[in-house]
C-alpha cells in the first residue's frame, strides 16, 4: 500500500507529507477493522487522485478551458475507469468501487484527506505571497489590479513601467555588484528554494 | 517590409511573380485563439478576502459533519470479549499442546453484560489480532479459477503449499482456505437461545460470481496439517458462507469478520451466556481472539476518528480564518506594491 502511494507521489504532484496524510487518514478512518485489501487500497488511491486535482489547481496561474477540462477530466476519468473495472466479475476489483461509493464514510474520508492535505499548503502559500512575495507574485498582483481597465493610456503607462523596471534592474545590478540584493532570476531561484 | 523583400527575392530567383502570393499564404499558420494564446483566461491570485472565505467555508462545512459523524459513532453499542487466554484450562502449561490435542474438550463459557440497549440487527464478529492476512505469500495462495469453475478443479499451481494432498487436488486450495477460522459461538439469554442467523453474511457478488454453485469441497483438510475448519463436502462453495467471508482477505493485522446476525433486541442489563468452542490456534503466533457484538449505523461501526478529525480540522480552519483576519487588520500589506520588488527594496538602488 505504501508502495502504491509512493508510486503515485512520484508520478504526480503530491508531496511526501501529503502522501503521509493520505496513508494515515485512510488507516485511521478505516480502522474499524472490517476492510479488506482492495477496499483500503482504493481508498488510498482515491485520496491521491483528489489531492492531485487540488494541488494542480492551486499551482495553476492561468485557467483556460483546456486546463479545467484536463484537471477535472482526469478526476472524472478515474472514477469512470474504476467503476468499469469494478463491473468485471473475474477481477479482484469486482464491485469494490460500487461499494465504496455507496458508503458515506468513503466520501467523508475523501473530504478529510483534501482538507488536511491542502489546508496547510494554502495557508503557507497565502502567507508567503502576502508577506514574502517574490517578483512573480508581485507582478501577478500588479497585473490583476491593472487589468481592470484596458485603456491605451494604461497600456502606455505599463510599457513605461516595464522600461522603468528594466532600468532599475540594470542600474541595480551594476551599482550593487557585491550587495545582498540579486536580480530577478536569482531572486526567483532563491525564493523557490 | 520583410514580406515585400521576400517577394522581390522570389521573383528575381524564379522569374515567376505570380507564385509568391499563394506560397506566402500557405506558409502562414491558420489563426485560432488557441494557437495565439488568446483564450479567455481566469487568473486568480490569493487575496485575503478569498483565503479567509475559503477557511470559513471549510469550517462551516466541517464542524456540522464532525458533530453528526461523532454522534453516529457514539450511538453504536459494542461488546468486545477476549477469550483466547481465558478459555485455556487453568492447569495448562503449554497452550500449543492444549489447542493441538483433539482429545481435550474445547468448550468454553463466557458471560457478557449488555451495557446499553442494542437494537436489532446485532452483528456478531470474531476479531483476530496479530494475524497478517495481507502477507504476500499468504494472500496469493489461492486459485480463483478453481473456486469458480468445476472444470478447473486441478488448477492448483498458485496454491502452494496447500495445492494437493496425497497426490490429489485440494478444493478449495491454498493457504487462505486451509486456515479458515473454526471457532463457533452460541448465545443464551434468560435461559432462552438467541438464534444466530448465518445467512447472507458474505457478499452477494461473491456468492453469485466468485464461488461456483457446482464446485464442491474435495480432499480438504486431508493433509498432515489441519489449519482450520472442515467443510461440508456435500455443500457447494457458493453456499459455504464462512469460507467466502474468510477469503475476503483483511488489509490490516487486526481485523473482524462477520460471523452472523442476531435479530433480537437486547436490553440494558441483560446477561448473555456464550457457549463457544475454542478451536482456532492463535497461540503459536501470539495472536488474540475476541468476540464482538455490535450494532451499526450509516457510518458503519464504532469509529470516532472521522468525527473528531472533522471537528479538529473545522476548528483549525476557523482559527486560521480568525488569525488571518487579525493579521489583515493589524498589519495590512498593499498588494502589488512596486516597493516590494527586490531591486526596489534597497534604498541605495532608488
Amino acid at each position: 500500500m505504501m508502495f502504491l502511494i509512493n508510486q503515485y507521489r512520484q508520478n504526480g504532484k503530491i508531496k511526501p507529507n501529503q502522501a503521509l496524510v493520505v496513508f494515515l487518514t485512510t488507516i485511521c478512518a478505516y480502522s474499524d477493522e472490517k476492510s479488506e485489501i482492495e477496499e483500503l487500497s482504493m481508498v488510498a488511491l482515491s485520496g491521491c487522485i483528489w489531492l492531485q486535482a487540488f494541488v494542480v489547481t492551486l499551482d495553476t496561474n492561468s485557467f483556460t478551458y483546456p486546463q479545467i477540462i484536463l484537471i477535472w477530466g482526469n478526476f472524472i476519468a478515474f472514477y469512470m475507469i474504476n467503476l468499469i473495472v469494478s463491473a468485471v466479475p473475474t477481477l479482484q476489483m469486482y464491485t469494490i468501487m460500487f461499494r465504496l461509493c455507496s458508503q458515506p464514510s468513503y466520501w467523508i474520508t475523501m473530504g478529510l484527506i483534501v482538507a488536511v492535505g491542502m489546508g496547510p499548503v494554502l495557508a503557507l502559500r497565502y502567507f508567503r505571497n502576502m508577506f514574502r512575495p517574490n517578483a512573480i507574485n508581485i507582478l501577478q498582483q500588479i497585473e490583476q489590479s491593472n487589468g481592470h481597465t484596458h485603456t491605451t493610456r494604461n497600456m502606455e503607462s505599463r510599457i513605461i513601467s516595464a522600461g522603468s523596471y528594466l532600468t532599475h534592474l540594470l542600474a541595480d545590478s551594476r551599482r550593487n555588484r557585491g550587495a545582498t540584493y540579486q536580480p530577478l532570476l536569482s531572486d526567483s531561484v532563491a525564493s523557490d528554494g | 517590409m520583410s514580406s515585400g523583400q521576400e517577394a522581390g527575392s522570389s521573383s528575381g530567383g524564379s522569374g515567376d511573380g505570380g507564385a509568391a502570393a499563394p506560397r506566402r499564404n500557405t506558409r502562414k499558420p491558420k489563426y485560432s485563439k488557441f494557437t495565439q494564446q488568446e483564450l479567455p483566461a481566469c487568473k486568480p491570485i490569493l487575496t485575503p478576502k478569498w483565503v479567509i472565505s475559503v477557511f470559513v467555508l471549510v469550517g462551516v462545512i466541517f464542524v456540522p459533519i464532525g458533530l453528526v459523524s461523532l454522534k453516529a459513532s457514539r450511538k453504536v453499542v459494542e461488546i468486545v470479549d477476549r477469550y483466547d487466554d481465558a478459555c485455556v484450562p487453568a492447569n495448562t502449561t503449554d497452550k500449543l499442546a492444549y489447542i493441538q490435542n483433539p482429545t481435550i474438550s474445547k468448550n468454553c463459557r463466557r458471560t457478557l453484560k449488555v451495557p446499553k440497549d442494542m437494537d436489532a440487527p446485532i452483528f456478531v464478529y470474531y476479531q483476530l489480532d496479530n494475524f497478517y492476512q495481507n502477507h504476500r505469500r499468504y494472500v496469493k495462495s489461492r486459485s480463483d479459477a478453481q473456486l469458480r469453475d468445476p472444470k478447473k478443479a486441478n488448477d492448483t499451481s498458485t496454491c502452494d503449499p496447500e495445492g494437493t494432498a496425497n497426490g490429489m487436488a485440494i478444493v478449495p486450495c491454498g493457504l487462505i482456505a486451509w486456515s479458515i477460522f473454526n471457532d463457533t459461538y452460541g448465545f443464551v439469554r434468560n435461559s432462552k437461545n438467541l438464534p444466530v442467523d448465518k445467512k447472507n453474511i458474505s457478499w452477494k457478488s461473491d456468492r453469485e460470481h466468485k464461488f461456483g454453485r457446482d464446485v464442491f469441497p474435495k480432499n480438504f483438510q486431508n493433509g498432515s496439517l489441519i489449519g482450520g475448519k472442515t467443510l461440508d463436502p456435500n455443500k457447494s462453495l457458493s453456499k459455504q458462507e464462512d469460507l467466502i467471508v474468510w477469503m475476503r482477505t483483511a488489509a490490516l493485522p487486526t481485523f473482524r469478520k462477520l460471523y452472523g446476525r442476531i435479530h433480537t433486541d437486547l436490553k440494558k442489563g441483560d446477561t448473555i451466556t456464550v457457549t463457544l468452542e475454542n478451536n482456532y490456534n492463535t497461540y503459536s503466533f501470539s495472536g488474540k481472539k475476541k468476540l464482538v457484538l455490535s450494532t451499526s449505523t450509516w457510518l458503519g461501526g464504532k469509529n470516532d476518528f472521522l468525527g473528531l478529525a472533522y471537528l479538529s480540522v473545522g476548528g483549525l480552519c476557523f482559527f486560521l480564518a480568525f488569525a488571518f483576519t487579525l493579521l489583515y487588520l493589524i498589519k495590512p500589506r498593499k498588494m502589488g506594491d512596486n516597493n516590494y520588488l527586490s531591486w526596489n527594496r534597497n534604498p541605495a538602488g532608488r
